[in-house]
């Protein structure tokens, strides 16, 4: 314990005061001449004990009255047994949940709200000198500032002015942020306080183990920070969500069909009828449902959809409902359809006759509209030519190259290759009779740096031997080109027979390489490896009837354009990203006039050799500026504040729009938060303090700072003593005759 | 009384008799009374009831006992005493004399009383402390000895130091002559 006017606690001295006026007035007494003695002998004789007691509790009581007076004046402060900190500066970092799920609608407003104004109160009561950061979390860590600043009121300033609605928060990630913040700022007095709604979906992934890391973690600083969690708003029912659009990733053509489906959750325990559920595409309404929820369940809508123009776009679903939560009612995905998709066949076993050629088979699956002559266009357009014919400006035209059966390459067309996938093109390499397996193991498999996944490896299987032939293994495939296949309408892959092939070895997973398609032998069929930013796939046997009835099964249409399509669109950077992600486009590097913008196939355009300058509308309406930089023959644009979920739109001004649209995980849409005893084992797992409101962390904070003043009681017990004193002497007047 | 041709006598004491002067009705008694009134001063202790129990005996008329005393003893003996008068047929008149402080406990500071009778008999006293428990017993014994003479038919008249004794004594002789 202390005191605040310390000086003043002498005065307890006066305690002395009630007992010399007592010795005093013993000593000082006057005599008189007394008649009626018998009387009052009879009281003091039956009394004299209880004078003397009675005089001995009101002379304490007299004595106390000048000590607590004088305690009261000197302010006593309890201070425990630590060092009060007083009214030093301190570094605080605020960690601000601006998860979407902050944007529910308490009774008090949104939850968000509420915690701005705790953050708000909490910076604003700081010591003179503090230095605070604020560190949002939603989508991902982002500070309020790039640096910790000295400046309160600039902090509070920029907080109300700051918005929920962001992608889920990885609390993982912002406590090592708030961690690493800390460690570099100034003060000795440190502070991390987490203001979050605390989510299950949020912290149920801090498991005890990731707690006990961040408390080692803290443990271990220099300085260790006081750990402060700061719960904000109720439990809310009642909430529906879209939570998610599914369609096929393959790449689709104009005029081209998507079946969109849109999954509807209600959050609620109460069953929702008549919920009008509207697709736009780009923000102009296409289709219309309506559809019943059931409690706690999702519920499927499905929208076709088609699109009459090449080039990016935004498909949404809208859920119109009336609920505490309105960011999750709409869920977006962007769409790119193609002009068309040119692939460039090498044949490597050419031929005259009809469908003889290695390549003819692939040509119709391909281009089956071309070759029935109707008036459908198809969205592949191939063009065929000789190994000998493969170059750089052919190269550059194509967005697949398909390698049937080809002996070999030479060493520039090899170079030229490796450059065409490196920059982002697609390479489908198919076995044949021709195929050299020199060749393929030391120029193109490399012992593992070059194009191929794998080495084609011995043949395997008899083309003569019917009856002894290999099946591709019936199951649920995962690569998206043959999801298609997984319903089993549109064609059984197993049904085929694949007499001849070539064992596919040395595929090493951890350099990237996967199965996609095995032989019922347990051989691979199809091998797929990322190389640079393109894609490479090898198929075991040949693309013609030499060596399966694959040309000749009604699917081999539909499994080579999934092939093709996914392969084509498989190898742009994803334009469906999870916020905080970056959205990262590339732009084919080409010298040309400043400001041609031209656009060339599948998305990319002509730029020039420096920077292009983009712009980025963000889902809030605000624009930002990015500038690509050089990455190989390509310019890459990179936007990395996608913390908030919906449609970002990147554009030159001259150029087409490239839409990315940043979703997050809708588990943010249950707005249940951590009950009472979740959230005392969090906080006892992170060895932090948990806290029910900014008033009460200043109080602690006080406490802290100054220690709990004690004046009012002490001042309450002096006016008891003194009614006390009051009390006794006219008890201990009343005593026995 | 002595010019109504009523003999006068006087007795003064402490625990005994100390002077007896015989009733007689000649006006050169009341010289010798007011002498010896003159000659008193008070001390030692008293003990009203073995003196009023030795002049039952001597006073053989019937008369009228008036009785001049602060009454400070044992209520019951002194009833007892004064009962024997009054089977005698004395008349029996009680001035009961206060000082006004011994009515009032007046006292604020600490106070040593010294009786009267013994100055050895000293107690050093707060006097806040025992006021209450003081008037109480005073109250207690006053109403003791107002029942006792009420019974005995003994008139007691309370006089206080503090005020002049004729006019207590006309206040008292102006209510018997109502009665």
């Amino acid at each position: 314990m202390t005191f605040l006017n310390g000086a003043l606690a002498f005065g307890a001295a006066a305690s002395l005061i009630p007992l010399i006026i007592h010795i005093l007035n013993r000593s000082r007494f006057k005599t008189v001449e007394w008649g009626a003695m018998h009387l009052l002998e009879s009281v003091i004789k039956v009394n004299h004990k209880r004078f003397r007691l009675d005089q001995l509790i009101l002379l304490l009581v007299r004595c106390a009255i000048p000590v607590l007076l004088a305690l009261c004046l000197a302010k006593p402060v309890l201070t425990g047994s630590r060092l009060l900190e007083g009214d030093s500066p301190v570094s605080l970092v605020i960690l601000l949940d601006t998860s979407y799920s902050m944007d529910a609608v308490d009774p008090s407003g949104t939850r968000f709200d509420s915690a701005v104004d705790a953050a708000c109160a909490i910076i604003g009561a700081a010591s003179r000198g503090s230095e605070v950061a604020v560190i949002q979390t939603g989508g991902r860590p982002t500070p309020l500032f790039d640096q910790p600043v000295f400046d309160p009121d600039a902090v509070i300033r920029k907080l109300k002015q700051s918005q929920a609605g962001y992608g889920a928060s990885d609390m993982q990630a912002s406590l090592d942020e708030a961690i690493a913040t800390l460690s570099g700022m100034s003060h000795a007095r440190r502070e991390l306080i987490v203001i979050s709604d605390f989510q299950p979906g949020d912290w149920d992934a801090i498991g005890s183990s990731a707690a006990d890391s961040i408390r080692r973690q803290v443990d271990a600083m220099s300085i260790k920070p006081e750990l402060t969690l700061l719960p904000i708003g109720q439990p809310v029912s009642g909430n529906v969500s879209v939570e998610s659009l599914e369609f096929p990733r393959r790449a689709l053509g104009v005029g081209q069909q998507l079946a969109v489906r849109a999954n509807v959750r209600n959050h609620g325990t109460t069953p929702i009828d008549n919920v009008r559920v509207i697709l736009r595409i780009d923000g102009v309404e296409s289709s219309v449902s309506q559809i019943a929820l059931t409690a706690s369940g999702t519920t499927q809508t499905l929208f076709p959809c088609t699109f009459d123009k090449a080039g990016s776009h935004v498909i949404e679903a809208e859920v119109t409902v009336d609920d505490p939560l309105a960011d999750d009612n709409r869920y977006a995905a962007a769409v790119t359809i193609w002009d068309s998709i040119n692939v460039l066949l090498v044949d490597g076993d050419p031929s005259t006759q009809p469908l003889q050629s290695e390549t003819d088979y692939l040509s119709i699956a391909l281009t089956p509209f071309t070759f029935g002559r109707m008036r459908l266009a198809d969205l592949v357009q191939t063009q065929t030519i000789l190994a000998k014919d493969v170059n750089e400006e052919l190269l550059k035209t194509a967005r697949v190259v398909v390698l049937a059966n080809v002996s070999k390459l030479e060493p520039a067309q090899l170079t030229a290759l490796t450059a065409f996938v490196q920059d982002g093109g697609a390479l489908l390499v198919c076995a044949g009779n021709k195929i050299d397996l020199d060749w393929y193991r030391e120029n193109m498999f490399t012992s593992g740096t070059g194009l191929l996944p794998s080495i084609f490896g011995a043949p395997r299987g008899k083309i003569d031997e019917t009856g002894k032939s290999a099946h591709i293994v019936a199951q649920h495939f995962e690569h998206p080109a043959l999801e298609f296949f997984n319903e089993a309408s549109n064609g059984d892959l197993s049904a085929a027979e694949i007499r001849q092939w070539h064992e596919l070895t040395d595929i090493d997973p951890n350099a990237g390489s996967t199965v996609v398609v095995r032989l019922d032998n347990g051989d691979p069929l199809l091998v797929e490896r990322r190389f640079g930013e393109g894609v490479v796939m090898q198929l075991a046997t040949a693309c013609d009837a030499d060596w399966s009835d694959l040309p000749l099964r009604p699917f081999f249409v539909p499994l080579m354009q999934q092939l093709v399509t996914t392969m084509a669109s498989g190898i742009l950077p994803p334009r469906n990203i999870t916020t905080g992600e970056p959205a990262v486009a590339v732009f084919a590097n080409v010298p040309s006039p400043p400001d041609s913008g031209e656009k060339v196939a599948e998305g990319r355009m002509k730029g020039q050799d420096a920077s292009l300058t983009l712009s980025v509308v963000t889902p809030d309406g605000s624009r930002r500026t990015v500038h690509t930089l050089p990455q190989g023959k390509t310019q890459v644009a990179r936007f990395d504040g996608t913390q908030r979920p919906g449609v970002y739109a990147m554009s030159t001004g001259s150029a087409e729009t490239l839409h990315f649209v940043a979703e997050t995980s809708r588990d943010e849409s249950d707005l249940s938060v951590l009950n009472e005893p979740g959230l005392v084992s969090l906080s006892q797992n992170m060895a932090s303090t948990l806290i029910k409101s900014s008033a009460e962390y200043l109080a602690q904070d006080r406490l802290r700072r100054h220690g709990q003043e004690i004046w009012k009681y002490v001042l309450a017990a002096l006016l008891a003593f003194m009614f006390l004193e009051l009390v006794l002497q006219q008890r201990f007047a009343r005593v026995r005759t | 009384m002595l010019q109504q041709q009523d003999s006068v006598g006087l007795v003064t004491f402490d625990k005994q008799v100390r002077r007896y002067i015989p009733p007689r009705a000649r006006p050169k008694h009341l010289h010798a009374i007011i002498n010896e009134l003159k000659s008193q001063k008070p001390e030692f202790e008293t003990e009203l009831g073995d003196v009023f129990h030795e002049m039952v005996v001597k006073m053989h008329r019937r008369g009228l006992l008036l009785i001049i005393s602060d009454l400070f003893a044992d209520v019951d003996r002194l009833m007892k005493s004064l009962a024997q008068f009054r089977h005698a047929n004395h008349e029996i008149i009680i001035f009961q004399i206060w000082d006004p402080d011994e009515l009032d406990f007046p006292f604020r500071q600490w106070t040593q009383f010294q009786s009267l009778e013994a100055a050895s008999n000293r107690h050093l006293v707060d006097p806040a402390q025992i006021r209450r428990a003081y008037l109480e017993k005073l109250a207690q014994f006053r109403d003791q000895l107002a029942k006792g003479c009420n019974r005995h038919r003994i008139s007691l008249v309370p006089m206080t130091t503090d005020q002049p004794h004729a006019d207590s004594l006309a206040a008292y002789l102006a209510l018997r002559n109502a009665r």
